[in-house]
């Protein structure tokens, strides 16, 4: 038996709410009262669902303005890739490329590797779960960073109100920006990382 | 016992967190759908520059209401002119027309005063005239300049052609007896016609005026004419004057006819006398070809009738001469007969009518045409056409597409045929003769004269006036003793009287005869006086 045996192969289990390790029969844990679960419930699929929603949600983020420049009456809306365009156009290339990596690198990466996890968690025998442990580690790291852009935003509205002379509003990108972030970051919570060493374990099984 | 042992199986349910992309995607179409729904239509506009105009600034109104935004400025492929991408507000398709006119408002001075003028401070904006009809489209393509008279305006718009423009530029005003009805819209050259082009608009009411007969005349600047009344300046209005402008009115000898169509062509006179001069529209051109001398015919000179102007020499067709290759070269000429000066109305119709009488009048009445000395002086020709019963019968014939008038010779040529048909007659005179008894008759007048001069010389008739002082001295003694107190004066007064109491007596007796014819053989019996009584 090595030391990577898992907690349901020695029929136990541990309490989501208090952590309490009991025996895996157990229905309610007898600290907090709560269900006790080897596994998180269709953990697959609510992370799948929820990766599906951040997707849909990630068109509008960038193909809608993020910010509406009221500059001497005239409108000027500006979407996330046109500032950095812009950005990059005038030089400033270190701010456009925190940008580029906060507000658009970091969320696709997030949903690609999450769908990866996925699929890896449904496909034991394909994928190397060291790896995969690695990924969701650094999921869960850089899930905080991508909100730069959403506070970035809320700043700027806040601070620049001169009425006609020159004002910020958030745009409709903004709100749906800040969505994607957070269903993200519950995707990443729901995926139970349990699974990627049950594969592990089957696998010695077998 | 044994214990009952539920098999238990993993139900492969579906997690209710599915509800949540469904939820987001219901959510996301609803607002896009709420987008588009809620965006105007988008237009592109192709104007020749961009000046002024703004991406994301730059407004389009419609009537100084705001109707929407430019949105992007483009280059076209060819580089010859921009695309403006025009996001119009929501609900404003009904404004989009295939006759929709797009022209950008910017400050603008010119003679006839200043216009968009607001935006020198907020910048030029799309100006949009809807337009009525036919369906909206997508591309349109935008004026380069605002239409002088705004797309709408009730009037009537003509075109005129001239020889040259003559300092008449785009605002200046048309004039109807020195009051502005109307402006000059453009100014361009006819490369076909090689004629300046002016469209000019006249605004309602005023478009009434314009009438068939109506003559326009360049009324540009100042005319200084002089003549017996000395110098004499004319000018229209100061604007007129500095812009130039543009007259017109019906002439004094034309007649109005009806109120013109929309976009009809009129002739536009160098001054106002060319337009008096020419008051009519419509011409039936005649080729007359003469074989003599047309020395003294000018082009324009005019054609007659009996002695009334019909209408003009217009042409002499030179370039006949050279093709002509026959001994007997006729000149072609072409006149324009007029039947406006006919007195028929000035109209297409006339003309026919006019073409079908002369044609009639030409094989039956021998009308004919002939040039005639107008000025014996400047030997100025000018045609007459008058009829001539004893010529021989003759028909309209044709020449280079046009009728031809028969013509017989005149003028000059008849004149010296007479002449020496005069000549020969005096030739056959017995001159002689005739002299030699007029001279013998002189020389005894002659003697008869002399002789009486010798009589008044001879002393009998210079003692005449001495007698004659006598006789008439003693005839003023005579009356002299005539006079009123003389005697005999007197005696003869009193005879007169003893002579009148006589005839009156005589009267009574005569009366008495007359009453009683009998008193002369018998005494009168004497009937006894009434006497008056008192009644007893």
């Amino acid at each position: 038996m090595s030391s990577g045996q898992s907690a349901r192969a020695r029929g136990l289990a541990g309490c989501h709410s208090c952590l309490l390790v009991m025996s895996i029969d157990t229905e309610h844990c007898p600290r907090c009262h709560a269900r006790v679960h080897s596994r998180t419930p269709n953990s697959l699929q609510r992370t799948v669902a929820l990766i599906v929603v951040a997707c849909i949600l990630y068109l509008p983020a960038n193909l809608l303005p993020i910010t509406n420049t009221v500059y001497l009456g005239s409108y000027a809306p500006s979407t996330i890739i046109g500032g950095v365009i812009t950005l990059w156009q005038m030089g400033s290339y270190p701010i456009a490329l925190v940008i580029l990596i906060a507000s658009v690198l970091v969320p696709v990466g997030k949903l690609v590797v999450l769908s990866y996890l996925c699929w890896a968690a449904s496909r034991p025998q394909l994928a190397n779960p060291r790896q995969c442990a690695r990924l969701y580690r650094l999921t869960e790291f850089i899930g905080r960073w991508s909100m730069i852009d959403v506070f970035v935003v809320a700043i700027l509205v806040a601070l620049i109100k001169l009425g006609n002379i020159i004002s910020f509003y958030p745009g409709f990108a903004a709100l749906s920006f800040a969505a994607v972030v957070i269903i993200t970051m519950i995707a990443a919570e729901q995926f139970d990382p349990r699974l990627i060493w049950d594969n592990l374990e089957s696998n010695d099984h077998d | 016992m044994t214990e009952p042992t539920a098999t238990v199986s993993a139900a492969r349910r579906i997690s209710p967190i599915w509800f949540m992309p469904l939820l987001v995607i219901l959510i996301g179409g609803w607002v896009t759908t709420h987008y588009y729904l809620s965006q105007g239509p988008l237009v592109e506009i192709a104007f020749a520059t961009a000046e002024g105009l703004e991406a994301g600034r730059t407004r389009v109104r419609a009537l100084s209401v705001d109707v929407g935004v430019v949105k992007d400025i483009q280059l076209t492929d060819d580089l010859q002119g921009v695309n403006v991408s025009v996001q119009l507000n929501p609900g404003t398709d009904r404004l989009l027309h295939a006759d929709t006119q797009f022209w950008v408002v910017r400050p603008r001075l010119n003679a006839s005063g200043v216009s968009g003028l607001g935006t020198l401070l907020s910048g030029p904006y799309i100006e949009l005239y809807p337009g009525s009809d036919g369906k909206g489209e997508r591309r349109y393509t935008g004026l380069d300049d605002a239409p002088h008279t705004p797309p709408g305006v009730a009037g009537v718009r003509v075109e005129l052609f001239g020889t040259h423009a003559s300092s008449v530029s785009v605002g200046a005003p048309i004039l109807h007896r020195g009051l502005q009805v109307g402006q000059v819209e453009s100014v361009d050259l006819d490369m076909a016609r090689s004629q300046i082009r002016i469209s000019a608009f006249i605004d309602a009411p005023f478009d009434q005026l314009v009438t068939e007969g109506t003559r326009f005349w360049n009324a540009s600047g100042i005319s200084l004419r002089t003549g017996a009344e000395g110098v004499q300046v004319d000018a229209e209005s100061l604007t007129a004057v500095l812009s130039g402008g543009i007259a017109f009115a019906v002439p004094s000898q034309g007649t109005k006819g009806e109120p013109v169509e929309a976009g009809s062509r009129f002739e536009l006179f160098a001054s106002q006398q060319a337009a008096e001069s020419d008051p009519y529209r419509f011409a039936k051109r005649y080729v007359l070809q003469f074989e003599q001398s047309l020395r003294g015919l000018d082009e324009g000179a005019p054609v007659e009738y009996r002695g009334i102007r019909v209408g003009t020499v217009e042409r002499i067709l030179r370039e006949e001469l050279a093709k002509a290759h026959t001994s007997a070269i006729a000149v072609p000429v072409v006149i324009r007969l007029e039947p406006g000066r006919f007195g028929m109305p000035d109209n297409a119709e006339s003309v026919e009518l006019l073409s079908e009488r002369i044609e009639d009048t030409v094989a039956t009445m021998g009308l004919r045409a002939s040039l005639q000395t107008g000025n014996l002086i400047t030997g100025g020709l000018f045609v007459a056409i008058d009829h001539h019963p004893d010529q021989q019968t003759a028909h309209i014939g044709e020449f280079n597409g046009l009728s031809t008038l028969p013509t017989i010779s005149g003028g000059i040529e008849r004149l010296g045929q007479q002449l020496s048909t005069l000549l020969s007659k005096l030739n056959a005179l017995p001159l002689e003769q005739t002299t030699e008894e007029l001279n013998s008759t002189l020389a005894s007048a002659r003697h008869t004269l002399q002789s009486i001069e010798q009589l008044s010389r001879s002393e009998a008739v210079t003692a005449l006036p001495e007698q004659l002082a006598e006789t008439l001295e003693s005839a003023r003694t005579l009356l002299d003793s005539l006079g009123q107190d003389s005697a005999l004066q007197q005696e003869a007064e009193r005879n007169l009287r003893t002579l009148d109491s006589t005839l009156r007596k005589a009267n009574n007796l005569l009366d008495g005869l007359q009453a009683q014819p009998s008193s002369l053989l018998f005494p009168t019996q004497q009937a006894p006086d009434p006497e008056p009584r008192t009644p007893q």
